[in-house]
């Protein structure tokens, strides 16, 4: 039997939603109970448990249904080159670095380092255009919300362990 | 009242108060432009500016920033898909493809005019039916509310491709789910917050739309390698901003349905933009033809025109209930209120008798407002849409900077930008498989409405839900809803008939 034929995109995505909802449904129990929710008709856990009945439920029907063959278009994305997979992994692991950074060395300079190291990542190797778009555009992000808009942003806790005044 | 419009006139057409109007809407363009800054933050960052100013013209001031941020909001949706506002989802639907097309200035300008017509629509109605309107609003009671929400739902056969249904139906379970997450709003109590102080307030949809539209689509064209392609014209350029005539012909309609139906959904309080949006975009999917049907999601015209007339359209619906009866259409006039309140003007009946002069001042610079947003933004286009001649390996980060900000100064979390980022990685892989991603924020936006709507009429019922079929408005919003489930499936089963009788037909001529 060729089992190959039987995973398409579909009952793969059925599988991951299965197991979604599954999970889903499983942290139901924990959600609190009130003393009054025996008289209610409804109350915090209903609609949760709709929601999973009807993620299993629909996750079912695509795993029956989605056995059609895949399209080119498929494909495509299945065959994707492993050096593009691994610059846009790259790119969601310095995004999410970046929360980090800010709280760290501060608003303004982690932009500056994002933005650089978002353009090295992606293949730009001009200096002066790296250069000047990052601090152009970190420089007029800071001061639209800092100073137009008057928004507080994160100084960098870095600056304030070293600095001698504190 | 012709002499209030009168008075109204004269108030809104004195040079000061042009200059705040033309001062808002350029303000409220720019703010909109930025992802996360949408028209409720636009109009809270301009509260301290109006203190100074006398009710009217600080009335006037908000009334044109929240204008110009619905456009600038529709303007980051068409260039970079990065819709900052719910109400501006469903214009990202097929105004990104078209701009990909290389006919962003086509997208711009069509959206140009239908939030126009759709603000004009809106302010004329406003003027003549506010007072009757402001009553059927009252008359909406929980149950037609939740009827109303779950025709919202239905939008997802607008949403979903062809063979998608399943998928679509899936994913607006997901956002369903997602927005179950924090405290619940009736009890109160924690849901899936793992013990998280971070997660009790949920998700905001902010993060949501920038992680599922954002952040998944321009880390996924890095996946298909765009950043390595040379730059094509069409991608760079801004094309034409002139519609043809027959272009105009079909979309005129659209418009003119939109916008009255954006104002109707408007005037109900805590709908809002958002709602009327995805509404107008099912209903005028689901009433193309079948040729143009296909279309949608694809650069349709009449997709990006429906969406924009209504989201304006409702944004000034939503003043109805603000001006006649003291309840906030959506955030941002409940933003307006505070600040009214803040002026020592207690908005409702009374306020047409008390301070006629801010009422029909603010009534009539919303149609002052709309012409200085088309004539300030057309001219603009140009400039605006020079973003998409910036390379990809440059736009790519800044446009992830730009998300990734707006979702951080909503919360000053960073948390928030770590949850963005593993929701963007599902968010991608889900796209690989097949699933369309606007479910996802349909359900999230309209779940919380569903469940607080459906667990109120459910109390005022006994925990019966026989209030489908004893509220006429319930039971005639959902037979609507009905219809638009039952006719694609009324459609296909008539497409299979007719390509059954073509078959029968051929095979008899080769007979």
């Amino acid at each position: 039997m060729n089992w190959s034929v039987l995973v398409t995109r579909k009952r793969l995505g059925a599988i991951v939603f299965l197991g979604l909802s599954l999970f889903y449904g499983a942290q139901i129990p924990d959600i609190p109970r009130l003393p009054v929710d025996a008289l209610e008709a409804m109350n915090a856990r209903s609609m949760p448990w709709v929601l999973a009945g009807a993620g299993v439920l629909l996750s079912i029907a695509l795993f029956v249904f989605g056995g059609k063959p895949e399209s080119r278009g498929d494909a495509a994305v299945a065959s994707a080159n492993p050096h593009h997979v691994l610059t846009a992994l790259l790119l969601f692991g310095w995004t999410g670095l970046y929360g980090a950074l800010l709280e760290w060395v501060g608003f303004f300079l982690a932009t500056l380092m994002f933005l650089i190291g978002g353009f090295l990542l992606l293949g730009e190797r001009r200096g002066r255009v790296i250069a000047g778009t990052a601090l152009v555009a970190a420089g007029v992000l800071f001061l639209v919300l800092r100073f137009g808009l008057g928004l507080y942003l994160p100084q960098g806790s870095l600056w304030v362990l070293v600095s001698p005044n504190v | 009242m012709f002499e209030g419009i009168a008075g109204g006139l004269g108030t809104a057409l004195a040079p000061f108060n042009l200059l705040m109007v033309t001062l808002g809407c350029f303000a409220g363009t720019f703010i909109g432009l930025l992802p996360g800054l949408g028209p409720i933050s636009a109009v809270a960052l301009m509260i301290p500016l109006t203190y100074g100013l006398d009710p009217a013209s600080g009335m006037i001031l908000m009334a044109g920033v929240y204008y110009g941020a619905v456009f600038g909001g529709s303007t980051s949706s068409i260039l970079i898909n990065a819709p900052g506002t719910a109400s501006t989802v469903a214009t990202s639907f097929d105004g990104y493809p078209l701009a990909q097309l290389g006919q962003a200035g086509r997208a711009l300008a069509l959206a140009a005019y239908a939030s126009f017509t759709g603000g004009t629509v809106g302010a004329v109605a406003l003027l003549v039916a506010a007072p009757l309107l402001a009553q059927l609003a009252l008359s909406f009671q929980s149950p037609d509310y939740f009827a109303l929400m779950v025709l919202g739902l239905t939008a997802i056969t607008a949403m979903a491709g062809r063979g998608q249904m399943l998928q679509a139906a899936l994913m607006t379970v997901l956002g369903l789910m997602l927005g179950t997450v924090g405290a619940d709003a009736t009890s109160g109590l924690p849901r899936f917050t793992f013990g998280r102080l971070d997660l009790i307030d949920g998700f905001s949809f902010l993060l949501l739309a920038m992680a599922t539209f954002a952040l998944a689509e321009v880390v996924g064209s890095v996946l298909v390698g765009k950043h390595r392609e040379v730059q094509t014209r069409g991608r760079a350029e801004l094309g034409s901003m002139r519609l043809t005539r027959s272009e105009v012909r079909d979309v005129a309609p659209v418009v003119g349905r939109s916008s009255v139906l954006g104002f109707l959904v408007g005037v109900l309080p805590g709908v809002g933009a958002t709602l009327a949006s995805f509404i107008a975009y099912g209903v005028e999917r689901n009433l193309a033809p079948a040729a143009r049907k296909k279309r949608f999601g694809k650069g349709s015209l009449r997709g990006l025109a429906a969406p924009e007339a209504a989201n304006n359209a409702a944004s000034t619906g939503s003043f109805v209930p603000l001006l006649t009866l003291g309840i906030p259409g959506s955030g941002t006039t409940a933003i307006m209120l505070g600040a009214l309140i803040a002026y020592g003007i207690q908005p409702g009946p009374r306020l047409f008798v008390d301070h006629p002069e801010v009422f029909w001042s603010v009534i009539v610079s919303m149609y002052v407002g709309n012409i200085v947003l088309l004539l300030l933004n057309l001219p603009l286009i140009p400039y605006l849409a020079r973003l998409l001649r910036v390379p990809i390996q440059l736009l790519v980060p800044l446009v992830i900077l730009f998300s990734v900000v707006g979702v951080y100064l909503v919360s000053f979390n960073t948390v928030d930008i770590q949850i963005m980022v593993l929701i963007a990685l599902v968010a991608l892989l889900l796209k690989g498989l097949g699933f369309p991603m606007a479910p996802v924020l349909l359900g999230f936006i309209l779940g919380g409405y569903l469940e607080d709507n459906l667990q109120r009429a459910l109390i005022l019922y006994d925990g019966s839900v026989r209030f489908l079929w004893e509220r006429p408005a319930a039971l005639g919003i959902m037979l609507v809803t009905l219809c638009f489930l039952l006719w694609p499936a009324f459609e296909h089963f008539r497409g299979a008939q007719e390509l059954a009788s073509r078959r029968r037909s051929s095979s008899a001529e080769l007979d």
